[in-house]
């Protein structure tokens, strides 16, 4: 059962009567069987254990910090304690709740770790045997891959990351937490929550709201738009395209382009379906697309494209790292030895490596996502370290960097620099990368677009219009979007404008939709993740 | 107070410090800033910013940033 498919509509329609239907109070836990029997539906029933093991593991660990903190308070409580006797009860306490946060993080990211990297270490171990003569050869295929463990597994040691940062309190009902991690709406694909947003969401009164129900079934027809009209689409033709190496360069680069906006369509479509889903139940989901491709550098690129990924690895992996015992002392060594710019930049360039060899670890295990994880560091770094040389340019050449057209430039750069980005992953291979961008310069051919060869690569030259028609359509919302809610607006609009919007809506996805038994497109992209 | 604004100036020019609010927030400064912000502030007041203190809100102000090394002061 995908979020696109007529069971998952008929479940929704049913689960909102039964929720609607029990008291207020019991609400959320007709969300947790809800949200359990979406995960078994979507075939994941061999992967409940791993859920209930990360989840149960980073509850029960998080409790025992929780407990400690409690002592700690009691202990501080106490009358005529020092300074100095206060810092030893605080020292003494921590150290034994970190033993807790290690062995929940041992568990769960190690357990994480397995399942991404486990097929690896099989071909190395068979690699060995080989090269030692041994005729024995290991099977990875017991090694599953649990349906949404990168982003409950994020979502449950953010949690256990916090209780131990005292940021809040443990949750002391491990149903409740175990709703907050298998929550259906942010199951399969995120957003990754935070337990002070979600679960607070998931811990108040979910009573009816008519108004709010409207807004969410408007924003779940919005996500369909954007997926099954234009990101199935585009599939077709990128799909097509990128299955071989030898095409003209023009098209590949006319399936770049595409591929950027499959992605972000199919991304920020499958968010907005989700959002306006959990809406509908009363619960806000944390946003995690804010039109990503208006940005005018990459830091501000991701920014604003899945911030909840880039959200988790600032505040969980950048932010430990830079203020590190490690990176503190590094700092102390380059301020003496090196210039006050040499001994920033290596201390900006160590953390933002590591986040970004992580995030393209999270994305994926291949070569290519260590690559485009080096891609964007070095984009980052080269953008943070060289600022006052860039401006220095900018000064000499009188360029006015506040005109409309230098804010154009800086989208456009910033939307190319994406596209190389992506240009690691999609082909497959950094093999197939290399053939591509071989293709792309010395082969730039717009035969195929003279001879039409261009419309037979899975779009039609009518599909060509759509999209164009579907872009400058996406285009306009979101630039409505950035100044207002656009969906508060439609709401002030008088009944026949507001019907006609969602009746537009509505044919539109049922006319141009790409959908259908035997159809797989629908599947969507970060599923995989 | 003032060396707060003094090491926020130097870090971003161009903004009054002394009276801007959500500076975090409002991205008027990035994680990177945040770094440096960090190193700076432990060298001159002699403490340690721990994890417990990376909170947006006890970046988002001077007055914010200086309530925060009072308590680490303190501590």
């Amino acid at each position: 059962m995908t979020i696109t498919s007529l069971p998952f509509i008929a479940f929704l329609l049913v689960l909102f009567a039964v929720f609607y239907i029990f008291p207020v109070r019991h609400r959320w836990l007709v969300l947790l069987a809800g949200s359990i029997y979406f995960y078994v539906a979507a075939g994941a029933m061999k992967f409940l254990p791993f859920i209930v093991y990360t989840t149960f593991v980073v509850w029960i660990c998080a409790r025992a910090i929780g407990k400690l903190y409690e002592q700690q308070d009691v202990k501080l409580a106490e009358e005529g304690l020092d300074r100095k006797e206060k810092k030893q009860i605080k020292e003494e306490y921590k150290k034994k709740a970190k033993k807790y946060l290690l062995l929940a993080l041992v568990l769960c990211i190690g357990f994480l770790g397995f399942v991404k990297f486990g097929k690896y270490f099989v071909e190395y171990a068979n690699q060995i045997a080989a090269w030692s003569g041994s005729g024995r050869r290991f099977s990875a295929e017991w090694i599953l891959f649990p349906l949404g463990v990168s982003y409950y597994t994020f979502s449950t040691v953010g949690y256990i990351l916090d209780v131990y940062w005292k940021r809040y309190d443990y949750e002391k009902n491990f149903f409740r937490f175990f709703l907050y991690s298998i929550y259906f709406p942010h199951i399969m694909q995120g957003p990754i929550s935070r337990y002070n947003l979600l679960g607070q969401e998931l811990k108040k009164e979910l009573r009816y709201n008519g108004d709010r129900i409207v807004s969410g079934m408007q924003l779940m027809l919005w996500g369909f738009f954007k997926k099954l009209v234009i990101a199935d689409r585009l599939n077709l033709f990128c799909s097509t395209v990128f299955d071989g190496t030898e095409r003209s360069g023009f098209v590949f680069a006319v399936a770049m382009v595409f591929d950027a906006f499959q992605i972000y369509t199919d991304f920020s479509g499958y968010t907005d379906v989700v959002r306006g889903v959990s809406q509908i139940f009363g619960v806000e989901l944390e946003k995690n697309f804010n039109h990503p491709f208006f940005s005018k550098t990459v830091p501000e690129y991701w920014r604003r494209w899945h911030m909840t990924l880039g959200g988790w690895f600032k505040d969980y992996v950048y932010y430990p790292c830079t203020i590190s015992g490690f990176m503190k002392e590094l700092n102390k060594k380059t301020k003496k030895s090196m210039s006050e710019r040499g001994s920033r930049f290596i201390t900006v360039v160590i953390p933002v490596f590591l986040t970004w060899v992580l995030t393209g670890l999270w994305h994926g295990t291949g070569s290519t996502y260590v690559a485009w994880g080096v891609y964007y560091s070095t984009l980052i770094t080269i953008s943070v370290a060289f600022h006052p040389e860039f401006e220095m340019i900018n000064k000499k050449l009188k360029i006015n960097t506040e005109s409309q057209g230098f804010r154009i430039f800086q989208m456009v750069r910033t939307f190319c620099c994406f596209m190389g980005g992506r240009l690691l992953t999609t082909p497959g291979s950094l093999q197939n990368t290399g053939m591509v961008i071989k293709n792309l310069i010395f082969n730039f051919d717009i035969t195929p677009l003279v001879n039409r060869q261009l419309f037979e690569l899975g779009m039609t030259e009518k599909d060509f219009l759509l999209i164009a028609g579907c872009l400058v359509v996406l285009w306009c919302v979101s630039m409505m979007q950035e100044r207002f809610s656009v969906r508060e607006k439609l709401a002030q609009q008088n009944i026949v404008i507001r019907w006609i919007v969602v009746y537009a809506a509505i044919f539109s996805i049922i006319i141009f939709g790409i959908y259908g038994p035997g159809y797989d497109a629908s599947a969507f992209i970060y599923t995989q993740y | 107070m003032e060396k707060i604004i003094e090491i926020l100036s130097d870090l971003k020019s161009g903004v009054d410090f002394a009276s801007a609010e959500g500076i975090v927030t409002n991205k008027i400064i990035d994680s990177i800033d945040i770094a440096t912000l960090i190193s700076a502030i432990e060298e001159e007041f002699d403490v340690e910013i721990g994890m417990e203190y990376m909170d947006n809100k006890n970046f988002d102000s001077a007055a914010a940033i200086w309530e925060m090394v009072q308590e680490l002061m303190e501590d």
